[in-house]
C-alpha cells in the first residue's frame, strides 16, 4: 500500500491501514458498554479507515443480523455522541460479521477464517487483522493458540498486512502467572503484535502528563527531590461493587487497580524522560521507574508501609450503602481488601528520599484520581499565613478523573493594606478549555491498536516490574500477617492510613 | 470630529476588562480563553455566521470579527465587545464565556486592522485567521502575519487568491475546499490500494468530474479542480496533462444543473487507465440520497467491486475546529495550489 502514490501525504486520521476488528466475547459487557460505542464514535469522527470490518465472535447462536440490532442498541445506550446517526451506522453494520463458536473450538476458526477472506474481497479489507481478546484470562492463550493455528495471525514481516492482539487486563494473578502468560504468548506472537490494554493510559490527562512534563520546560527542573517534598497518589471510588462481588471475591483491591492503573500513573510520574516519542522509549523509562520502587518485602515492611481495608456500612453521597461483607456474592467472612494505602520511595538519584503515598479505594467519598505534587516548605516565612499553614504553599495536581484538569496552588497576597497571603489555585480543566469532551480512553486505544502504536500499552517487562512490587505485599496479606482494617463508607479510608504519613509530618489531602 | 482610532481601542479595551469584573451579585462569569480567532468577512453571509459562532464556542476562542464598512469614514473604527457563553449541557447555567470584539473599519484599514488587533489579541495564545466569505484582499493580507494558523475557503476566496496566500506565508494554510475533497481523494486512492492495480496508474487516459453548478461561478467548482490537481501533482503529470511518458490525459470538468445540489459540491469522479490489454474504469458517484456515494471499480483479470459508503453531511464549523486544531499543514495542500495555479496559467 505504501507504494500507492495516491496515498501518499495523507492526513494521520487516515493512517489506520484497512483492517477488520475481531472481538472475542462480542456478547460481553464490555463490547457493549464501551468497544462498540468507541467504534461508532471513530467511525462518526472518520477515523476509521474506509476498508473496515467489525466480526463478533462468542458462543451464543445468533446471526448477522441480531448482532447488528445488538450492537445497536448497545450503542444507543452507551453511545457519548448522540442521537445515533443513521449514515454512519448503517456503513458500519453493513460490515459486520458473526462468528458463533467456543473459544477452543477449531471450526469455529475456520469459519472466521473464511468470514475474514470474504471481507477482504467484499469491503477491501485487504488483510490486517486486529484481535480484540474481551474475554476472561483463561481464554486469552487457547484463543492465541488457534488464530496461530489457522494461520490467521502471522508473525509481522515485510511490508504485508498487520495481525494484532489486543488483551484486557489482568495480565495474570501474580509475578509467576503474569511470567507464563507472557511467555506463552510470546512463545505465539512477536512482543510488537501484542497490546495488553490498561484503559487508564487512553485519557487524555494520563496522556498530558508525559505532555506536562516533556512538552514544557518550566516542570522538568522541579520535578525531582531538590523540589518535591511527596507526591500523593489517589485513586478513589464512590461506588461499591456493583454486581462485581464475585470478581472482587477473587481479585481485590491490589490487583483490580493498584498493580495496573495505580502503578501505571506512579511510573508516568516517576519516569525519566524518554529519548523519543515512540513506544519502546517510553516504556523503556516506564520499566525503569517501576524498578526503581523501594520493594515492601518484609513483614515488618508490609505491616509499617502498608493499610488494607474493608469498608462496612455508611453514607455514601447522601444514600445508606452496605458494607462490603453485605455485598451480593461477597462471603460475610470476607478478608478481601477493598482499600489500599502504602507509603513508599523510589530509590534512584531523581527521587531519593521523596515519600511516595498511594491509596486507592472503593466507596470512599467521591469519584477521584489525581496525582498531587507537594513542593518543599519555604525555607523562613516572611509573610502573615493568616493560619493557613502555608509553610508549604505550591502543590500542582493532575487530576485523572472526574473534570480532567491540571491545578497549580501557590500563594498570593490578599488585597488590602498589609502583606497577608492566602493560597488560590490556577486551575485549568480540559472541558473547559478546549470546549468539547475529550475522546473515551476506548476510542484512542482502540484506534491505536489498529495503528500499531504501542505508546499507550503495557508491554511483558511492565507488567512484570508491577507484579514484582505488589507481590511481596499480596503475599503477606494472604497470610494475615498484616492486619485487615475497616473504614465506614463515605469517608477517606481508615484512620490506619493517616498514620503511614505521619513519621515524616504529612497528611492525605482531601481531594 | 472623529474619535481619534485610539480612543475608540481604549474604549474596546476597558470594555475587555469590565467583560469579566463581578456583576451585582458579586458573580463572575467564568471565563476560558485558549485562542485568538480572527476572523475577517465582506459580506453578512449567515452561514459563515453561525459556523463562526459554533467554532468559537467550540474552541473557547476570543474572536474578532473583522470586516470593512465602506459607509464608515475611510480612517474609522468601530468596535463593540460582548460576552459568548455556552450553558452547561441540560442546564441554564453558563458553563464558560469567551470574549467576542466585533470591529468594522473604514475602507483605509490594512496596516492599521494590524496594529489594532496586535493590540487586543492575547499574545500568549495562538492566533488563528479564518478567512470569510468576500473578505478584502488587504485586510486579510495585513493579519495573516499575526496568525500561525489560517483557514481559507478557495471555493470562496478563489484558487488563484488561494494559492498566493499559501505561497505568501510561513503559518500553516487549511483550505476548506481541499478538505472537503478528502473522502473523494481517499475514494481514488483505494482503487489502486490493490497491488495488482496499482500499474494502471501510470497509465491513466482519461479523468472526468462532475460538480453542482454554482449560479455565481457557473462551470466552476473548487473542489473539483483541485480534485484533478491533487491527482496530477501526484501523478506527475505537467500543466497540460501530459502524463511521465507524454502521453495525454484527458481532463474533463463539468458540471450538473440538477436541483437540489449543494452548489459545487462533486458529484462523480471517474477515471479510466489503460491495464493489461484492457481497460480499468473507476467511478465514485454521489448518490441521490446526498448521503451516500458508490464506489466501483472495473479492470481486467479482477472481480468487478461496488461499495458504498456514507459520506459527511458537509459541517463547516466542524471542519474549521479541525483544522484550527490540527496547527500542521496538509502537506498535500500546497502542492496541489501550486499546481492547480499552473494549470490555470497553461490555459
Amino acid at each position: 500500500m505504501n507504494d500507492n502514490p495516491l496515498r501518499a501525504g495523507m492526513l494521520e486520521d487516515l493512517s489506520v491501514d484497512p483492517c477488520v476488528l475481531v472481538i472475542f466475547g462480542a456478547s460481553g459487557d464490555l463490547t457493549s458498554r464501551k468497544l462498540l460505542p468507541g467504534i461508532y464514535a471513530l467511525a462518526k469522527n472518520r477515523m476509521l479507515p474506509s476498508a473496515f470490518a467489525l466480526v463478533g465472535f462468542a458462543r451464543r447462536p445468533i446471526g448477522d443480523d441480531e448482532l447488528r440490532q445488538k450492537m445497536r442498541a448497545a450503542v444507543e445506550q452507551h453511545a457519548r455522541q448522540k442521537p445515533i446517526d443513521t449514515a454512519v451506522w448503517d456503513d458500519l453494520a453493513r460490515g459486520m460479521r458473526y462468528v458463533q463458536g467456543a473459544f477452543d473450538e477449531r471450526a469455529a476458526y475456520r469459519r472466521l477464517g473464511e468470514v475474514l477472506e470474504e471481507l477482504d474481497r467484499t469491503r477491501g479489507t485487504r488483510g490486517g487483522r486486529t484481535f480484540y481478546l474481551a474475554v476472561p484470562p483463561h481464554n486469552v492463550r487457547s484463543i492465541v493458540e488457534n488464530l496461530v493455528y489457522h494461520g490467521l495471525c502471522p508473525r509481522p514481516g515485510g511490508d504485508g498486512p498487520h495481525a494484532r492482539v489486543v488483551v484486557e487486563k489482568p495480565f495474570g494473578t501474580d509475578l509467576a502467572s503474569a511470567k507464563q502468560l507472557n511467555r506463552e504468548l510470546l512463545g505465539l506472537l512477536d512482543e510488537r503484535q501484542i497490546f495488553r490494554i490498561d484503559h487508564y493510559l487512553g485519557k487524555e490527562t494520563v496522556q498530558n502528563l508525559l505532555v506536562l512534563r516533556f512538552g514544557n520546560t518550566i516542570f522538568e527542573p522541579l520535578w525531582n527531590r531538590n523540589h518535591v517534598s511527596h507526591v500523593e497518589l489517589t485513586v478513589a471510588e464512590h461506588l461499591g461493587m456493583e454486581g462485581r462481588g464475585k470478581f472482587y471475591e477473587e481479585t481485590g483491591l491490589m490487583r483490580d487497580i493498584v498493580q495496573n492503573h495505580a502503578l501505571q500513573l506512579l511510573s508516568l510520574v516517576t519516569m525519566e524522560a524518554p529519548v523519543a516519542w515512540d513506544a519502546d522509549s517510553v516504556r523503556d523509562e516506564k520499566v525503569k521507574g517501576l524498578r526503581a520502587l523501594r520493594p515492601i518485602r518484609s513483614i515488618e515492611e508490609v505491616r509499617s508501609s502498608t493499610v488494607r481495608g474493608q469498608y462496612v456500612g455508611g453514607i455514601v453521597r447522601g444514600d445508606a450503602v452496605p458494607g462490603y461483607r453485605e455485598e451480593a456474592d461477597v462471603s460475610p467472612t470476607s478478608e478481601v481488601e477493598t482499600y489500599v494505602a502504602l507509603a513508599t520511595r523510589v530509590d534512584n538519584w531523581r527521587w531519593a528520599d521523596v515519600p511516595f503515598y498511594l491509596r486507592a479505594g472503593k466507596r470512599l467519598q467521591k469519584r477521584v484520581t489525581e496525582i498531587a505534587l507537594h513542593f518543599k516548605p519555604l525555607p523562613h516565612p516572611l509573610f502573615d499565613s493568616q493560619g493557613m499553614g502555608l509553610r508549604q504553599p505550591n502543590s500542582l495536581v493532575l487530576r485523572i478523573q472526574p473534570d480532567e484538569g491540571i491545578a497549580l496552588r501557590f500563594a498570593t497576597k490578599i488585597p488590602g493594606q498589609g502583606v497577608a497571603m492566602r493560597d488560590v489555585a490556577m486551575d485549568f480543566r480540559y472541558g473547559t478549555a478546549f470546549g468539547h469532551e475529550s475522546p473515551e480512553a476506548y476510542e484512542r486505544l482502540l484506534i491505536d491498536a489498529m495503528r500499531g502504536d504501542a505508546t499507550l500499552f503495557t508491554r511483558h517487562d511492565e507488567v512484570e516490574a508491577q507484579w514484582t512490587f505488589v507481590d511481596p505485599i499480596s503475599s503477606a496479606w494472604r497470610q494475615n500477617e498484616a492486619p485487615l482494617v475497616t473504614y465506614e463508607a463515605g469517608g477517606w479510608g481508615p484512620a490506619a492510613a493517616d498514620a503511614l504519613l505521619a513519621p515524616n509530618a504529612h497528611r492525605w489531602s482531601k481531594p | 470630529m472623529t474619535p481619534k482610532v485610539s480612543d475608540a481601542l481604549g474604549h474596546i479595551e476597558r470594555e475587555l476588562v469590565a467583560l469579566w469584573q463581578p456583576d451585582e451579585s458579586g458573580t463572575t462569569k467564568p471565563h476560558a480563553t485558549t485562542l485568538n480567532l480572527l476572523a475577517v468577512h465582506g459580506q453578512r453571509e449567515p452561514s459563515f455566521f453561525d459556523t463562526l459562532e459554533d467554532v468559537a464556542a467550540r474552541l473557547g476562542a476570543r474572536t474578532f470579527v473583522v470586516c470593512v464598512d465602506a459607509r464608515l469614514e475611510p480612517w474609522a473604527l468601530d468596535g463593540e465587545v460582548s460576552a459568548v457563553c455556552r450553558l452547561e449541557p441540560g442546564s441554564a447555567r453558563e458553563a464558560v464565556c469567551a470574549e467576542r470584539v466585533t470591529l468594522r473599519f473604514g475602507t483605509m484599514a490594512g496596516k492599521r486592522a494590524q496594529s489594532i488587533l496586535d493590540s487586543l489579541i492575547e499574545s500568549s495564545l495562538p492566533t488563528a485567521l479564518y478567512v470569510g466569505p468576500g473578505a478584502p484582499a488587504n485586510v486579510v493580507d495585513a493579519l495573516a502575519g499575526s496568525a500561525g494558523v489560517i483557514v481559507m475557503d478557495s471555493a470562496e476566496l478563489g484558487l488563484s487568491r488561494g494559492a498566493r496566500l499559501a505561497s505568501q506565508t510561513s503559518a500553516v494554510v487549511h483550505d476548506l475546499a481541499f478538505v472537503r475533497t478528502r473522502r473523494w481523494r481517499e475514494m481514488l486512492a483505494r482503487v489502486f490500494d490493490d497491488p495488482a492495480l496499482l500499474p494502471a496508474l501510470s497509465q491513466v487516459t482519461r479523468v472526468e468530474i462532475v460538480h453542482g453548478t454554482r449560479a455565481d461561478h457557473a462551470g466552476q467548482s473548487a473542489e473539483a479542480e483541485l480534485l484533478v490537481a491533487w491527482l496530477a501533482a501526484r501523478l506527475g503529470w505537467s500543466p497540460g496533462f501530459e502524463d511521465a511518458r507524454g502521453s495525454r490525459v484527458r481532463v474533463e470538468v463539468r458540471d450538473d444543473p440538477r436541483p437540489g445540489v449543494v452548489p459545487g459540491c462533486m458529484l462523480r469522479v471517474a477515471l479510466a487507465a489503460n491495464h493489461h490489454d484492457g481497460e480499468l474504469l473507476a467511478r465514485v458517484e454521489r448518490d441521490a440520497d446526498g448521503e451516500h456515494v458508490s464506489w466501483h471499480v472495473s479492470a481486467p483479470g479482477s472481480e468487478p467491486q461496488s461499495r458504498r459508503f456514507s459520506i459527511p453531511k458537509r459541517d463547516d464549523a466542524e471542519l474549521v475546529e479541525r483544522a484550527i486544531r490540527s496547527f500542521r499543514t496538509d502537506s498535500l495542500l500546497r502542492q496541489t495550489l501550486s499546481f492547480a495555479e499552473k494549470w490555470k496559467n497553461h490555459g
